[in-house]
Formats: C-alpha cells, sequence, structure tokens
C-alpha cells in the first residue's frame, strides 16, 4: 500500500474515533478525487474506526454517545463515497441485507435505532420497520426484501412473546430456512431464542454486529 | 379522590445524563465535544418537558398483590410523566439520521421522568406525613419481581387521562417517559431505608446506583 494511501486511512480511521462528520465528508470527497477504491476506504479507514469504537464500548472504556457520534461519521462517510460505488458497477459489491424492527405492542425504539445504525456503519443495508411492527409485517418484508438476517428487539417481557409469531410466520411461509433470525432487547437471552427457535441472541449493539459479520462472512472482507 | 400535581420544577443534571448514557470512571474523561453536546440537548429539552402527575391514597384492605402492600395501613398510587413532545423530538431526530443526539435527548427523558417520580414522591410522603403516616421506599411494576401486568391497577385507580397517560395492551404506557409507582404507608416509619437500586436484584444492571457513582 503506497505511503499516501496509508496515511490517509490512518487519518480517515481517526477521523471516526473523534466522531468528526464534517471532516469525514472532506476525507471523503478528498478520496474520490484522488482515485482511491471506495471500499478500501470504507473498510479500512472508516469501518475500522468504527470497529474500534465498538472494542472500546464493550471494554467499558468509551462513552455510549462517542460510539454513536463514530457510527454517524461513518454512515456520513460511506453516504458520499457510496454515490461512486453506485455509478461505478465494475466496483460494485452486494452488501448484506438486514431487516430490523421492534415488535408488536412494544413502541421502545432507542436500542432499536442504535443497533440499526451500527449495524448500517458497519457496512450492511438496514431496513428499518419501525416500532410496534406485526408479525405478519415482519414476515411480508422478509419476503419482499429478502434480507440475509432478521433482528427482532422487545423491551418488555409482554411483547417478546409476540416474537414467537414471527418465527412461525416464517415457517408457514418456507422463509425459515433462507434467513437467520436474531432477538435482542432487555429481557431477551441465549435461552429465550433457543426456546422460540431463533438463530442467535444479540446482546447489544456490537455483538449484533459481530454475529451479523461473522455469519454472512462479510468480516474477512472487512478486515 | 386523587391529587394532580402540576407546575414541577426540575433540574437535569448533565453528569446524571451522562451516567444513564453508561459514562463510567473507567470511560475516563468525558470528551469535549461530547460534553457540548450533552449541554446542547440538556438546553434544548428544556421546552421539551411537561412533568406531572396524579396520586391518589388506597386502604390496603382488599388489595391485589397482598404481599406488597399487608405490611402498610395504605398504599399511595401515582403515575407521573414528562409528556409526549420530548419523545416526539427524539423519533425526529432519530428519523434525520442524527442518532447521537437522539440517544442523548432520550437518556435526558429518562433522567426527567425520574426526577418527576423523585418529585411526586416527596408530595405523596408530605401529605401522608401530615396524616401521621410514614413512606416507603417507591416500588414500580415491571420491577423487583412486581409484574407488569399490575399497571392495570395504576389505570384503574388514577384518572391517567388527565396528565394525558395511558396504557397499551403490552402494559406500556405512553408516552414512554412516564413512571408508575407505588409507596406502602404506614404509621411508624419503614426500617428499610434502601433505595430502589439497593433493593433490586438485577446484579449486572450497568444503571445501578451505588455510593460513590458519578
Amino acid at each position: 500500500m503506497e505511503k499516501n494511501l496509508k496515511l490517509f486511512l490512518e487519518k480517515t480511521y481517526n477521523t471516526v474515533l473523534e466522531g468528526n462528520k464534517e471532516e469525514a465528508v472532506r476525507l471523503a470527497r478528498e478520496a474520490l478525487r484522488s482515485g482511491y477504491d471506495p471500499y478500501l476506504v470504507i473498510d479500512k479507514g472508516l469501518v475500522r474506526g468504527v470497529q474500534e469504537l465498538g472494542k472500546l464500548w464493550e471494554e467499558g472504556s468509551c462513552f455510549l454517545p462517542e460510539l454513536v457520534l463514530g457510527a454517524e461519521t461513518v454512515k456520513t462517510g460511506i453516504s458520499i463515497l457510496q454515490k461512486r460505488i453506485l455509478k461505478d458497477k465494475s466496483i460494485k459489491r452486494s452488501l448484506p441485507k438486514i431487516i430490523i424492527g421492534t415488535i408488536e405492542g412494544d413502541i421502545h425504539d432507542i436500542g432499536k435505532m442504535l443497533v440499526a445504525t451500527m449495524l448500517s456503519a458497519n457496512g450492511f443495508e438496514v431496513i428499518d420497520l419501525g416500532v410496534d411492527v406485526k408479525a405478519e409485517v415482519f414476515v411480508k418484508m422478509t419476503e419482499k426484501h429478502r434480507p440475509r438476517f432478521l433482528c427482532i428487539s422487545s423491551l418488555l417481557t409482554t411483547t417478546m412473546q409476540n416474537e414467537v409469531k414471527v418465527i412461525e410466520g416464517l415457517r408457514k411461509t418456507g422463509l425459515r430456512g433462507k434467513i437467520k433470525v436474531m432477538v435482542g432487547g432487555a429481557p431477551a437471552s441465549q435461552e429465550w431464542a433457543k426456546e422460540i427457535g431463533a438463530d442467535f441472541y444479540g446482546e447489544n449493539a456490537i455483538s449484533a454486529v459481530r454475529i451479523t459479520q461473522k455469519e454472512s462472512g462479510y468480516e474477512k472482507k472487512g478486515g | 379522590m386523587f391529587k394532580l400535581v402540576k407546575g414541577i420544577r426540575i433540574k437535569i443534571e448533565c453528569k446524571e445524563v451522562a451516567r444513564l448514557l453508561g459514562h463510567s470512571p473507567e470511560c475516563g474523561e468525558i470528551k469535549k465535544s461530547s460534553k457540548k453536546l450533552i449541554r446542547e440537548m440538556v438546553k434544548t429539552s428544556s421546552g421539551l418537558i411537561e412533568p406531572e402527575g396524579v396520586f391518589t391514597i388506597k386502604s390496603s384492605r382488599g388489595l391485589k398483590a397482598k404481599c406488597l402492600f399487608e405490611s402498610s395501613e395504605k398504599v399511595a398510587f401515582c403515575i407521573c410523566t414528562i409528556g409526549k413532545r420530548l419523545e416526539n423530538e427524539v423519533r425526529k431526530l432519530s428519523e434525520r439520521g442524527e442518532p447521537g443526539k437522539a440517544v442523548i435527548l432520550d437518556a435526558i427523558g429518562s433522567v426527567a421522568a425520574e426526577l418527576t417520580a423523585e418529585y411526586v414522591d416527596q408530595v405523596i410522603k408530605e401529605t401522608a406525613l401530615k396524616k401521621g403516616f410514614y413512606g416507603s421506599t417507591r416500588f414500580s411494576p415491571g420491577y423487583g419481581g412486581w409484574g407488569l401486568e399490575m399497571q392495570k391497577l395504576f389505570f384503574e385507580l388514577l384518572p391517567a387521562k388527565r396528565i394525558g397517560v395511558s396504557l397499551n395492551e403490552s402494559f406500556m404506557m405512553k408516552p414512554r417517559k412516564s413512571v408508575s409507582f407505588a409507596v406502602n404507608l404506614n404509621n411508624k416509619p419503614f426500617r428499610d431505608k434502601r433505595t430502589p437500586c439497593e433493593i433490586c436484584g438485577f446484579k449486572r444492571c450497568r444503571f445501578k446506583k451505588v455510593n460513590n457513582s458519578v
């Protein structure tokens, strides 16, 4: 890797750690002007930065808003680089698609929004269905978008029961074997995921990213 | 009979917002940019918080969940809220692609709801004391083994609509930044002076308030 590019990627990485969105815009434009591979800038600069923040957050040495601002910085940078990616078919790479939503009866949004933000900052295409989402809608949208993962959030013991309906709906429509289902939220657990027939339990936004990356093989490509 | 509590004044401390956002001494000093953003959002929140509450005091005889009320003569039931304006703004920020601000404002809402509950709890205790009753630590449905379905009791006993609060089929209150709680009242002071955090059995809660915390 040439020295200038290496320095540039390091600068991009640090910009994410600082959560500096304005600088991310400037650097993304500079990357396009300099002809750098946008995927390289995303993977080795932006995403590497947010991964480091995620690691620090898990260790307890980074503060939640700093992690979120870092993710926002990545998304800002990606949105500029993506314009070039979409124009040039030769460098197109399909990003794994994820559908996420909070289950019917539950209007908690923040936790789900954080997971969605971290997933998209890590290069996934995220379709956020919002809150209070009926099981039929989860199934219908899965049928329509054919995502790699379906993430269901619930913050209440009373609403997590509705997650069972989603799994049943996926089975009935023959979609269950085609996607991976992850559940998350305060009352969920590994045992709960197993009990209802989900594939994974995502303890927090970072573990959700780790699981989806590992399962989609994106971890290796993304570095 | 019930009592409406309006005109509640609360002061949001940035330190408490940071604590609720998971800041601990291990995180080190909060970055200047984060501090600035928290301050900015606290300022924004002042026009979005409308704290109010409603409470009633009932004889504990005949109340459901006897195990919780049997040691008391009377029980105060309360619902309080900060209104829906703050959470509407959180949603707008989230939709505008500003999750950082949304997360901070949401935490401010939680701090405000808790301060509102503390304020009304104090009003209840002062009201009860005038009649010779002492109050216990407040406790809420969904915590400490008290099922969320007990929310129904609060909504049967209180005119929650008067403060704009409703309950959905999952026993979740709308607006989200609302708190319901009960206080046991007795003619002798309660011995257990522990705070709700000290009583709660959720050991790995990262928001647990312990001595010497921020």
